[in-house]
């Protein structure tokens, strides 16, 4: 025990060195949000706020904002459906193939995003749909399942079988079971699952970029466009919002499911 | 009676239940892939986008051009680059919190899953912003003198890798930690108790038992690092092209659907070759 702590000083501060590196854009981000300049200067000078101000005016953003979110919402909802009903079937039924239809719900996080992309953009464009909110929302329906799936299943298969046996019996239908029975234990699992889904579409750049109507963007390739042109401060006040809420997406994650569900 | 019902009603295959996951994805992933198997194999277009005719022509286009495939060659070292970086931090990152006891080990983990909820987009412009002429980097070793003029950090293959590296960081650090944790420390102590070195101890015992996380962790973030997009366009300004990029460049700027998917395929293929190592691994040494 003693002998820890000279491995844990130097690994430990080795850790913090890293975990600087890794905060580094972050943090640079969110200081030079509240720079009173044009342009970024380190150390900041000036505090202003005029950049959030720019930012929340800006109809750029939110639009993107609000087509983003909708998108988001839209399609964690859909997978959540598609994953629950997929994984209520693997965790009370025995089937063939039980197994593959598993790897089957997860090979959307096989497959590079980007090419999932251009898949889809060869397929909707082939079919003569037109690339619209309805295509984008596929695209992140697609991806957002694996995600989702990953969440419940193991909840799921967690939730004794014996627990439906039981309420079988004595005559309860089967969507009583779900309702009153499952859902409430589900409830933690399927607010993840939701959470999850929506960070990982409201984020996504690569599937939005190729699968958005001209001239509707979601956040994300507003953000893209904005940075390839160069530095532009309310782009900061837009990221260090985005920090914000990951900070209190992982206090909330800290206080209810405890160590976060490492296994990604 | 009422059994064998019961019996029924739970052992039947629920169609109802897998069809509609099972539906989407076959639609809207299985049959796209498909598509751009057969589109590579099509002939571009005058338009661009694609013709009639068949033609191993762009197969033969792809690797005879010096260009993409040193834009392949440039993904491949970048993609390893990042992986042998993250390979080391990691490990480290994930040693420390699986055995250390204090209080900072604890908090760690939090540290590294906050990124992954702030889009990758935003990361990479705060790299631009971190690694830039008037940036904090160039400032900080501006101010304590090592430096004259500021650096050039930016646009250049080492910022897309310092970068990337931030970024797939976590994706190495949480399987490795998840098969340390798995470690029995009674192994350890047994070691120690005979005699056994802090080095050899480590050498011996717990490396070993790690593997599985430490080709886990390899492989998601070298495949992750192939197919991306967003960091080496933005940290690249351009100059770095990778996969992403001509996948990008193909399918939205020059209009030559064919070619792209050609290298669209070749991403593919190799992010399966390697994620099917990565599954026969898991099942080998249990991991997910």
């Amino acid at each position: 025990m003693r002998r820890l702590n000279w491995r844990d000083i130097i690994l430990g501060t080795i850790t913090i060195i890293i975990i600087f590196y890794t905060f580094s854009p972050i943090f640079t981000l969110v200081v030079s949000s509240f720079s009173n300049k044009e342009y970024i200067v380190f150390p900041p000078e000036g505090f202003s706020l005029k950049w959030y101000r720019i930012a929340f005016d800006s109809r750029n953003f939110k639009e993107g904002f609000i087509l983003s979110a909708e998108v988001a919402v839209l399609a964690s909802c859909i997978s959540l459906f598609l994953d629950l009903l997929a994984s209520y079937a693997i965790s009370r039924y025995s089937f063939k193939l039980k197994g593959l239809f598993g790897l089957f719900c997860q090979s959307p996080s096989l497959i590079p995003i980007i090419v999932i992309a251009i898949t889809l953009l060869m397929f909707f464009s082939f079919l003569k749909w037109k690339i619209s909110f309805i295509t984008l929302v596929i695209g992140h329906i697609v991806i957002t399942i694996p995600y989702c799936f990953r969440v419940l299943l193991p909840v799921l298969q967690g939730i004794d079988k014996s627990y439906d046996e039981a309420a079988l019996i004595l005559g309860a239908s089967k969507f009583n079971v779900f309702r009153k029975i499952l859902f409430p234990l589900l409830k933690p699992a399927i607010f993840s699952a939701l959470l999850f889904s929506f960070v990982v579409s409201f984020g996504n750049l690569s599937l939005s970029l190729f699968l958005s109507k001209p001239g509707t963007s979601t956040l994300p390739v507003v953000l893209f466009q904005k940075a390839e042109y160069g530095q532009d401060p309310s782009l900061n006040a837009i990221a260090s919002i985005f920090v914000l809420f990951a900070i209190i997406v992982v206090l909330v994650i800290q206080k209810t499911i405890g160590i976060k569900t490492i296994m990604k | 009676m009422e059994k064998n019902k019961l019996n029924e009603k739970l052992f039947k295959t629920p169609i109802l239940y897998i069809s509609p996951v099972i539906l989407v994805l076959l639609i809207f992933l299985i049959t796209p892939l498909i598509f751009i198997v057969i589109v590579s194999f099509v002939e571009p277009n005058e338009v661009g986008l694609w013709s009639n005719r068949f033609t191993f022509n762009n197969y033969i286009l792809f690797f005879k051009n010096t260009y993409l495939i040193k834009i392949l060659i440039r993904t491949v070292t970048v993609s390893l680059s990042v992986m042998l970086i993250d390979l080391v931090l990691g490990y480290i990152v994930a040693y420390y919190i699986s055995f250390s006891k204090s209080k900072i080990a604890s908090i760690i983990p939090a540290f590294l899953v906050a990124p992954l909820f702030v889009a990758g987009v935003i990361r990479a412009y705060g790299w631009i912003l971190f690694l830039s002429a008037s940036g904090p980097l160039n400032i900080f070793f501006q101010s304590i003198g090592i430096i004259d003029k500021p650096i050039k950090f930016l646009w250049n293959q080492s910022a897309v890798i310092i970068g990337m590296a931030e970024y797939f960081l976590p994706f190495m650090v949480f399987p490795i930690f998840g098969t340390l944790l798995n470690i029995d420390l009674s192994l350890l102590e047994a070691a120690e108790n005979i005699g056994a070195s802090a080095t050899q101890r480590f050498l011996k015992i717990t490396l070993p038992l790690s593997f599985g996380g430490v080709v886990a962790g390899c492989i998601l973030v070298f495949c992750g690092a192939f197919a991306s997009f967003v960091y080496p366009q933005l940290l690249g300004g351009g100059h770095v092209m990778v996969l992403g990029n001509a996948i990008y460049q193909y399918f939205l700027q020059t209009l030559n659907w064919p070619l792209g998917s050609v290298i669209g395929l070749i991403a593919l293929l190799v992010s399966f070759f390697l994620i099917s190592i990565y599954l026969r691994l898991g099942k080998k040494y249990e991991i997910s």
